[in-house]
C-alpha cells in the first residue's frame, strides 16, 4: 500500500472515531439527563425545595433559559415553581393565560415541542418571557387519569430545538416530579396531623374543641381560613371560625343549603370553588358524621380560589375522624360531668379521704379528695387494686389489713400518686359487713413520716457525706456478728486518706469537705450490694462487709478502695492526688467482739501507713496479736520516761589516730519492766508514730547536755563533744528551734559543744532552713548519721548546714578485705574533703579495721573495739583514763 | 449612545496606602473630568487591604467601590505577575446605572447568600428598571458551592439578567481570599454590582481545552473528591486518560499535584465542555476544585499553551460584536490558564489588549471564573469570561 493511500485510510478512521466519540457524547448526556433528574427527585426536601432544585437541574441539563411548572386553575397557569422568572414578576400572582402549544398540550395530553417559525409568539409565549424571545420551547403536560393539569414548560433563547426523542424523557420527568411533589406533600400532612391530631383529644368541652378544629384544618390543608357548624334537627349554626367578623356566631341556616350537601350528607368530603357569600373563593368541608348524618361540617377557605387537592381532601378526612372522637369524649364527660355534680357537692367538701374496697380489695369508689390531696382522680382509681398504689415494701401489710380489718384498724403506708411521688398516708379501716366491703379513711402524714425519718437519719449518719455513723456501724456490726446462723463471716475495713491534713491547710477546709465527698463517692462505688459505708469523723472511713468468706475477700475490697483512691481528685479546678491506707480484718460471727475488731482494723490501717501509704493491709490473728503487742508497747512508751525506765548511754568518739576521746554519743536506752532491754530501733519508731519522740528527744538532749556540763568541770574546761540524734518529728514541731537551744542553755552546756544528729534517709520534707540557721547562729553543729545508704545523700547535704558525716556500720564491716565497701569508704572519704567535712566512721569493731581507716585518711571513729555505749558513770571511767589502750583481746 | 468616559491605573508602591492613592489617582486622571460612577480595584493580598482602600477612597471619595484581591492582574496589555500590585478602574459618565452590594458568611448557604446579594444590588441601582441589565459578581471562592451563588442570583434575576465576574485570588498562597465593598474588606463574602442599561449586555466566555477519549459517566461523588467513573475507581481512569505530558518547571507557588494539562471537561446539552480543574491528592484520589454533580457526563481535556493563547481572539470578538462603541472589557482569567502559560505568561495580556484594539482590557487572575448567560449554569474553570461595556 502506498502512502497516499494509507494516510487517506487513516483519515477515515479518524472521521469515523471522531463521530463515533461525538454519538457517544451524545448518549452519554441523554444518559446523563435523565439520571441528574432522577437523583434529585430522590433526594430528601421539603414540596417546595424539590420543585425548585429540580427545576435548576433541568435548566442545567438541558440549557434551558426558563423553566416553569404550573398546575391549570380556573383556565388559567397558576406557576407552581421557576427557575429564570425574575422573583418580583407579576406570574407568581397573576398566574399565566393557557393559551397556545400550553393550551395544546394540555388538551391533547402530550408533550409539545416547538422550534423558529413554527412558535406563534402571541399565543405561546407568556408575558414573563416575552422579553427573552425564546428561539425553542417544550411543553409536557403531566396529570392523573388521562386528566392532565399540570404543565412542565422549558424556554431556550438559542435556536436548538428539543428533539422528539426527549420527549418521552420529559413526560417521565414530569410525571415523576408531580408524583414526587405529592407523596412529600402526603407526608409532610401525616407528620402534621400527627402533631395537631393529639391536641384535639385534650379539649372535653366542645366550644373548645370546635375552636381548635376551626384553627387547626386550614394549617392542614393549605387553606387561610377555618370554620366549624354544627347541625342539629336540619338547622345549621355557626360554632366556630377563625374570621369572627364574616358572619355572626350562632348563625344559622337549614342545612341543605350548606355548600356540596348532597356530598357531605353521603359521609364524603367536598372540596369546591364558589362566589359570594359568605367569602369568595375554595372552600373545603369535611363532614362529621353521627347516626349516618353529618352532626357537624368543618370548614377550611382559600381565598386565591385555586381548588384544594386531593390530597388536601384526604387529609381533611383524617381530620374528621379525629374531630369525631374527640367530640365523642366531649359528649360523654358532659353527661358524666352532670350526674357526678350532686355527690361532689357532698364530698367535696370532706378533706379526709374516702374509699370504699371491695373483698378483692379494688377500690369501688373514692371521693373527690383524692384527685385534690393525691393527684388521683377517682374515675381512674375505680377496679384499681389498692395494693397496686402501694409500696412494694408495703403491699404484704396493706393487703393483710384489707383482709382483716378487725385485727388492724389502722394502718401506714406509702402510697404511689398520680404525679408518680411516695407519699405517706394513715388509714382507718372499717369493715361494712352488709356488703363485705371495707371503709378507708386516709390522711396525708406524709410531714410527720419525713420529720420522723430525718430526725432518725440524722441521728444515724454523717451530715457532710451522707454515710452512716459510728453509731450505726455499731449497730449493723453488732446484728452483723449476731446472726450465727449464716455461714459465712463478717469483714471490717478501715480507710485513712493520707495527705488529707495537707491538703485541708493548702485549700482550705471547704476544699477538704469537697474531697471528702467525692472520696465518699468513690468509696460507695467500690461497695458489694449490702456493704455499709460509714465514716467516722475527719478522714476515716469504714466500710462493713456483712458476708465475706474470707480474709481474701476483704483485702480485695481493700485493694479496690486503694485504686479508687489514687485517681486524682479535681478541686477548685486543680489537681490532688492522694491516697489511702486500709487495714482490714475478718471477723467470725457469734465469735468476734466489734470493738476488737474496730481496734485491729485500726491497727492495720496504721500497719499499712507505716509500710508506706497507698496500700491495704490485712490482719489475721497473729498479726492482731501483734499489733495488739505494739500497742500495748507504744502506750507504755508514754508513760517510760515518767517511770525512770529511760536512760542515757554514752559511746565514745575517739581521734583515730591518737585513739584520743574527743567526745560520745548519746544513745536512749528503755528498760522495759517486763520485757527488759527493749532494742531503739524497736521504740524509737513507736515514739515517734505517737509524737513521744518529742518529749523522749528533748529529754535525752537534755540529760546529755548536763552530762557534758559535768564533765568540762571535770576535765577542767577541755572541750568535748556530745552528739545527740535529732528526730525529724521534732523538727516538724514549730517552735523546734527555741525548744532546743532552751533545753541546751538551761543544762549550761556550750551550744558550740553539742553535735546534733539526723539520719540522711529520715524523711526531712520540710523547710527546715529557720531551725537550722538559729541552732547554727548559737554554735550548735549538724552531722548526718548513717551516710552512704541513700542515694540522695548529697541532697540532704544542702538542706541543713552539716559539718560531719558518719560512715554507716555496714560499710565499716567489710574494711578491710570487701573491695567495694572500701572503695565506698574512699569515696565518702574524698567527697567529705572536698566539701570539707569532718567523718566519723561507726560500727568499728576489729584492730584491722581501725588500722583500714587510719591508713584511707579516716580521722575519727566510734564503735565496740573502742566502747559499747556505757552509763553515764563507766563513760567518766573512760574519760578519765584518758586515751583508749588496745586489750590484748582487741575488744574493750 | 456615547462613549463610557474610564481611567485606570496601577501601583505597586511598597506601602498600601500609597499604592492605593496612586492607583487611584491616574484612574481619576484619566477620566478628565466625567462624573464618576464605580470604582474597581484589584489587589494583592500581600497589602494591608483596609489600609489600601483608605488610600483609594481619600482618591475617590464616596464614589461605589467593588473589589477582590487577585493573583496577578491584567490593564490594557499590562501583565500584572502575583505579587504586591493594585489595579483601579474608574468608569463615569452615567451610561450605565450601578447598584453594588455584599454579603459575608457566604460559606452556610450559598444560595441564599446570592438571592440576598442580587436583591440589594437590584435594589441599589434605583427604583427606575432598565430595560437590560447584567451583573458583576466578584466572590471568595474557597467559600463553598459557586454554582449555588448563581442559583440563588437566578431565582431573583430571572434569565435576562447574564453574570461575568470571578473568585478572588490569593497570590497562589492559599491563605484566603476577600472581596472588597466601599472601605471593607470582607472574607467569606460576595460582592455584586447591577449594571442597569439601555442595551442588551453579553457575557462571553472560551477556553481552548480539547477533548480526549471517550466520554465518561461520574457515576459516585463526595463533595470535591470524585469516586467513581463509569463504576470503576475514578483515579484509574483518570490516569489512564492522561497523556504524558513534559516535565516542565513549576511556577512558583503554583500547586504541584495539580496537572493543569489536564482536567474534566463536563459536557453541556450543546456539547460543548466546562472546565473542571483536577487534581491527584496525598492519598491518591482524584478531586475537582469544584464539585462535579453526580451523573454527569464528562470528558478528559487537554490544552497546550498555542491552545490558551488561540482562543483570546474568539472570546474578545464575541464580547464587542452586537455592542454600540465600547469602551471597556471586564476580563477575568484563570490561575490555571498563567500556570500552563508559564514562560509566556505575559503574552495573555498582550494578545487581549491587541485583539480589543481600542476598547481598554481590565481583568485579574481568578480561582474560578463567572460566565452566565443561558440557563442558570455559569461557574467555570480555566476559563476566560469577559463583559464589554
Amino acid at each position: 500500500m502506498d502512502n497516499i493511500a494509507r494516510d487517506e485510510a487513516g483519515e477515515r478512521l479518524r472521521e469515523k472515531l471522531a463521530g463515533a466519540t461525538a454519538a457517544a457524547a451524545d448518549a452519554y448526556r441523554q444518559t446523563s439527563r435523565l439520571i441528574r433528574v432522577l437523583t434529585v427527585l430522590g433526594q430528601p426536601s421539603s414540596p417546595t425545595e424539590l420543585v425548585e432544585q429540580t427545576l435548576a437541574v433541568l435548566s442545567q441539563v438541558y440549557a434551558a433559559d426558563v423553566t416553569v411548572s404550573a398546575r391549570v386553575v380556573a383556565g388559567r397557569l397558576q406557576l407552581t415553581g421557576t427557575c429564570g422568572i425574575p422573583e418580583d414578576d407579576a406570574a407568581y400572582t397573576d398566574g399565566w393565560p393557557l393559551a397556545g402549544a400550553a393550551a395544546e398540550a394540555i388538551a391533547a395530553g402530550q408533550a409539545i415541542a416547538r422550534t423558529g417559525a413554527a412558535l406563534d409568539p402571541e399565543a405561546d409565549f407568556p408575558p414573563s418571557i416575552a422579553g427573552l424571545a425564546p428561539a425553542s420551547a417544550v411543553w409536557v403536560p403531566a396529570g392523573e387519569d388521562g386528566t392532565a393539569d399540570e404543565l412542565l414548560m422549558m424556554f431556550r433563547s438559542r435556536p436548538d430545538g428539543f428533539p422528539s426523542a426527549d420527549l418521552p424523557v420529559l413526560r417521565s420527568v414530569a410525571s415523576r416530579l408531580r408524583l414526587a411533589v405529592q407523596a412529600r406533600r402526603r407526608t409532610a400532612t401525616v407528620e402534621t396531623l400527627a402533631r395537631l391530631g393529639h391536641r384535639l383529644t385534650s379539649c372535653l368541652d366542645l366550644p373548645t374543641l370546635f375552636d381548635e378544629a376551626a384553627r387547626l384544618l386550614p394549617i392542614l390543608v393549605d387553606g387561610v381560613e377555618g370554620g366549624v357548624v354544627t347541625i342539629e334537627d336540619g338547622v345549621a349554626t355557626l360554632s366556630a371560625a377563625t374570621r369572627r367578623d364574616v358572619l355572626p356566631a350562632g348563625h344559622s341556616l337549614p342545612s341543605e343549603k350548606l355548600w356540596g350537601w348532597e356530598t357531605l350528607s353521603a359521609g364524603e368530603t367536598y372540596a369546591g370553588v364558589h362566589d359570594g357569600f359568605p367569602m369568595g373563593g375554595s372552600v373545603l368541608a369535611v363532614p362529621v358524621m353521627r347516626k349516618g348524618i353529618p352532626a357537624a361540617v368543618l370548614y377550611a377557605f382559600r381565598y386565591d380560589g385555586v381548588p384544594f387537592r386531593s390530597e388536601a381532601a384526604e387529609a381533611g378526612t383524617l381530620f374528621g375522624t379525629y374531630v369525631d372522637v374527640a367530640m365523642n369524649n366531649a359528649e360523654l364527660y358532659l353527661a358524666l360531668q352532670a350526674s357526678e355534680n350532686s355527690l361532689r357537692l357532698i364530698t367535696d367538701s370532706i378533706s379526709d379521704l374516702i374509699a370504699v374496697v371491695d373483698d378483692s380489695g379494688r377500690f369501688v369508689y373514692a371521693s373527690p379528695s383524692y384527685e385534690r390531696e393525691l393527684a388521683l382522680p377517682p374515675g381512674r382509681l375505680l377496679g384499681t387494686p389498692v395494693t397496686a398504689l402501694a409500696h412494694p415494701s408495703d403491699r404484704v401489710a396493706v393487703a393483710a389489713a384489707l383482709t382483716g380489718p378487725v385485727h388492724t384498724p389502722t394502718i401506714e403506708y406509702r402510697l404511689l400518686t398520680g404525679e408518680d411521688r411516695w407519699v405517706w398516708v394513715e388509714s382507718a379501716l372499717r369493715p361494712v359487713a352488709a356488703d363485705n366491703t371495707v371503709v378507708l379513711s386516709s390522711r396525708v402524714i406524709d410531714r410527720r413520716r419525713r420529720l420522723e425519718d430525718e430526725l432518725r437519719r440524722r441521728a444515724t449518719h454523717d451530715p457532710l457525706t451522707g454515710l452512716a455513723n459510728r453509731a450505726l456501724t455499731a449497730d449493723r456490726l453488732n446484728a452483723a456478728l449476731a446472726r450465727v446462723d449464716a455461714a459465712d463471716h463478717v469483714g471490717l475495713l478501715f480507710c485513712d486518706l493520707d495527705k488529707f491534713k495537707d491538703v485541708n491547710d493548702r485549700l482550705g477546709h471547704d476544699a477538704g469537705d469537697q474531697l471528702l465527698v467525692q472520696a465518699a463517692d468513690r468509696l460507695r462505688g467500690c461497695m458489694r450490694q449490702g456493704d455499709l459505708l460509714a465514716r467516722f469523723g475527719g478522714d476515716e472511713f469504714v466500710v462493713l462487709l456483712d458476708g465475706v468468706a474470707d480474709l481474701d475477700d476483704v483485702r480485695a475490697v481493700g485493694d479496690r478502695v486503694v485504686e479508687a483512691v489514687e485517681v486524682p481528685f479535681v478541686l477548685l479546678d486543680e489537681r490532688v492526688e492522694i491516697s489511702a491506707s486500709v487495714g482490714g480484718v475478718l471477723g467470725v460471727r457469734g465469735h468476734a467482739d466489734p470493738a476488737t475488731m474496730l481496734r485491729d482494723a485500726d491497727a492495720a490501717m496504721y500497719a499499712a501507713k507505716h509500710a508506706g501509704r497507698g496500700r491495704a493491709e490485712v490482719f489475721d490473728d497473729a498479726a492482731s496479736r501483734r499489733s495488739l503487742d505494739r500497742l500495748q508497747l507504744r502506750s507504755d512508751l508514754a508513760f517510760a520516761s515518767a517511770r525512770g525506765q529511760l536512760a542515757v548511754h554514752y559511746q565514745p568518739i575517739l581521734e583515730l589516730s591518737s585513739s584520743r576521746i574527743i567526745g560520745f554519743e548519746a544513745l536512749c536506752r528503755w528498760h522495759h519492766p517486763v520485757r527488759g532491754l527493749v532494742p531503739p530501733d524497736e521504740f524509737i519508731p513507736l515514739a515517734e508514730e505517737s509524737g513521744a519522740i518529742i518529749d523522749i528527744g528533748e529529754w535525752v538532749l537534755g540529760q546529755a547536755c548536763h552530762q557534758l556540763a559535768e564533765w568540762r568541770r571535770l576535765l577542767s574546761g577541755e572541750r568535748l563533744g556530745i552528739s545527740v540524734n535529732l528526730s525529724p518529728v521534732q523538727l516538724h514541731q514549730a517552735d523546734a528551734a527555741a525548744r532546743t537551744l532552751k533545753v541546751i542553755e538551761e543544762s549550761g552546756a556550750d551550744p558550740a559543744d553539742v553535735w546534733l544528729e539526723t539520719t540522711e534517709h529520715s524523711a526531712i520534707r520540710i523547710d527546715v532552713n529557720e531551725f537550722a540557721t538559729r541552732l547554727r547562729a548559737a554554735g550548735v553543729h549538724f552531722a548526718l548519721d548513717d551516710f552512704g545508704i541513700s542515694y540522695s545523700s548529697l541532697s540532704h547535704l544542702k538542706r541543713l548546714p552539716v559539718e560531719t558525716v558518719k560512715i554507716d556500720r555496714s560499710f565499716v564491716a567489710g574494711l578491710p578485705d570487701t573491695a567495694t565497701d572500701r572503695g565506698i569508704v574512699r569515696a565518702v572519704l574524698a567527697i567529705a574533703e572536698s566539701l570539707n567535712l569532718t567523718v566519723v566512721a561507726e560500727g568499728i569493731e576489729t584492730p584491722e579495721q581501725h588500722a583500714d581507716l587510719v591508713a584511707l585518711g579516716c580521722q575519727l571513729g566510734q564503735g565496740y573495739l573502742f566502747s559499747r555505749p556505757v552509763p553515764p558513770d563507766e563513760a567518766t571511767a573512760l574519760l578519765l583514763a584518758g586515751a583508749w589502750q588496745p586489750s590484748p583481746a582487741g575488744a574493750a | 449612545m456615547t462613549r463610557m468616559p474610564f481611567g485606570s491605573g496601577r501601583s505597586s508602591h511598597e506601602d498600601a496606602t500609597a499604592a492605593g492613592s496612586a492607583a487611584a489617582r491616574a484612574a481619576l486622571a484619566g477620566l478628565d473630568g466625567a462624573t464618576a460612577d464605580l470604582v474597581i480595584v484589584y489587589a494583592s493580598i500581600r497589602y494591608d487591604l483596609a489600609a489600601l482602600l483608605a488610600g483609594v477612597r481619600a482618591v475617590t471619595g464616596e464614589t461605589p467601590l467593588v473589589g477582590a484581591t487577585t493573583s496577578g492582574q491584567f490593564i490594557e496589555g499590562e501583565f500584572i505577575p502575583p505579587g504586591p500590585a493594585v489595579s483601579v478602574m474608574i468608569l463615569g459618565g452615567g451610561r450605565y446605572r450601578f447598584g453594588t452590594a455584599v454579603v459575608g458568611g457566604i460559606s452556610s448557604d450559598t444560595t441564599a447568600a446570592g438571592r440576598d446579594l442580587a436583591r440589594r444590588a437590584r435594589d441599589a441601582a434605583g427604583s427606575e428598571p432598565t430595560p437590560y441589565g447584567a451583573l458583576l459578581l466578584l466572590a471568595d471562592g474557597m467559600a463553598g458551592d459557586m454554582q449555588g451563588l448563581l442559583n440563588g442570583l437566578y431565582r431573583v434575576t430571572g434569565a435576562q439578567v447574564p453574570v461575568v465576574g470571578g473568585a478572588a485570588g490569593d497570590d497562589r498562597t492559599f491563605a484566603g481570599s476577600s472581596v472588597f465593598h466601599g472601605g471593607d474588606v470582607v472574607a467569606n463574602g460576595a460582592v455584586a454590582v447591577w449594571i442597569g442599561s439601555e442595551q442588551p449586555l453579553r457575557v462571553v466566555s472560551g477556553h481552548g481545552w480539547q477533548p480526549q477519549g471517550l466520554p465518561m459517566l461520574v457515576t459516585r461523588v463526595e463533595g470535591q473528591v470524585v469516586h467513581e467513573i463509569d463504576g470503576r475507581p475514578a483515579a484509574e481512569v483518570y490516569h489512564e486518560g492522561l497523556v504524558d505530558e513534559a516535565e516542565s518547571p513549576v511556577p512558583v507557588g503554583a500547586r504541584s499535584d495539580w496537572r493543569t494539562a489536564h482536567s474534566f471537561g463536563l459536557i453541556e446539552p450543546d456539547g460543548t465542555q466546562v472546565v473542571r480543574g483536577a487534581l491527584l491528592d496525598e492519598q491518591g484520589a482524584v478531586r475537582t476544585f469544584t464539585p462535579l454533580p453526580e451523573y454527569c457526563a464528562v470528558q478528559i481535556v487537554s490544552a497546550d499553551q498555542q491552545d490558551l493563547l488561540d482562543v483570546i481572539e474568539n472570546v474578545v470578538e464575541d464580547a464587542l460584536s452586537d455592542i454600540d462603541d465600547p469602551a471597556v472589557m471586564l476580563t477575568f482569567s484563570c490561575i490555571a490558564r498563567l500556570d500552563l502559560l508559564r514562560d509566556r505568561e505575559g503574552e495573555e495580556a498582550a494578545r487581549l489588549h491587541k485583539a480589543a484594539g481600542s476598547v481598554a482590557t481590565f481583568g485579574f487572575y481568578t480561582y474560578g471564573e463567572f460566565a452566565r448567560s443561558v440557563g442558570v449554569s455559569g461557574y467555570h474553570n480555566a476559563t476566560l469570561t469577559a463583559l464589554a461595556l
